[in-house]
């Protein structure tokens, strides 16, 4: 039961709100990710960018809809990039546990797929250094009307 | 999920979410049950493994009208994304692997996806149908989702 002197957040406010708190989460693994040296980071910019994306699909009612597009697109470019790392890093995971012998298509697999992973990797890290030298997070706070 | 949500502006969160999140969940578990009981296809699994994702974030949105309970069934939720996640990686490695060398290489790489695959599918199935989807507990859910209270 709401009491008078806390009283119950609109809708609107509480969708606003939870845009805000995830915005702010995002800004933070973009950062983490600009810089090198961090391997847990990209698990949780996918996550990050996944809570958003969703955010912004559940709540898209209280927020600009030309804006909230442009900025969905411009999240699916950043999860494209992560994705793209995240399949490496598996896939030479899932070789390791394969244990396939030395001197077999193994080793061949495992120089291709850490040349690739590398090159993934510093295009996450590019991608994630020009959103935060173009300060995203508050562009696009600005722009949702945060 | 597909379909928008259309809330109600002049009521508070906690009375949006207990009217409109026990359908969400209604709908994902009749997407689960039709996964379990056929053979599901790649393709499928991924879609499925979307859909989990997507449910236990927008339920994590409404965490805070609700109380530890909703942690409890969102770790539920995120067990059954893992084992989704899994088991979509065999795929995907399956494609990695053959767009290096052509076509999949290797009869132990095969074997080795292949028996992931399968281990993976039926931790998938015990994990639904004897945690999230065990007898009473879409109803639970529902329950539960219904009785949100003022957002903290």
């Amino acid at each position: 039961m709401p009491s008078v002197r806390n009283p119950a957040p609109s809708m609107r406010a509480f969708a606003l709100q939870q845009t805000r708190t995830l915005l702010r989460r995002l800004a933070y693994q973009v950062s983490r990710a600009s810089r090198p040296g961090d391997p847990r980071m990209v698990d949780d910019l996918r996550a990050a960018v996944g809570r958003l994306n969703r955010c912004l699909r559940v709540f898209g009612q209280f927020l600009p809809a030309g804006k909230s597009k442009k900025v969905h697109h411009e999240l699916q470019e950043v999860m494209d990039l992560a994705d793209a790392l995240r399949d490496w890093d598996m896939a030479l995971e899932l070789l390791r546990e394969a244990r396939i012998p030395a001197g077999s298509n193994g080793s061949k697999l495992t120089v291709t797929l850490s040349r690739e992973r590398k090159e993934a990797e510093t295009r996450l890290r590019a991608g994630a250094r020009r959103l935060v030298r173009r300060s995203f997070s508050q562009k696009w706070r600005a722009g949702l009307r945060l | 999920m597909a379909k928008r949500i259309k809330w109600d502006e002049a009521a508070t969160a906690a009375q949006n979410a207990r009217r409109k999140l026990p359908a969400l969940v209604k709908e994902y578990f009749a997407q689960g049950r039709a996964m379990v009981r056929g053979k599901p296809s790649p393709a499928a699994i991924h879609r499925f493994m979307l859909r989990t994702g997507r449910l236990a974030y927008s339920l994590e949105l409404f965490q805070s009208c609700y109380g530890p309970g909703l942690a409890h069934r969102l770790d539920a939720l995120r067990r059954v994304g893992q084992f989704l996640q899994d088991l979509d990686d065999c795929a995907a490695a399956r494609r990695i692997y053959g767009g290096i060398f052509g076509r999949m290489s290797g009869v132990r790489l095969r074997r080795f996806l292949d028996d992931r695959a399968h281990r993976k599918v039926a931790e998938f199935r015990a994990c639904w149908t004897g945690e999230v989807d065990a007898k009473g507990q879409e109803r639970a859910w529902r329950d539960y989702l219904a009785r949100a209270r003022q957002a903290r």
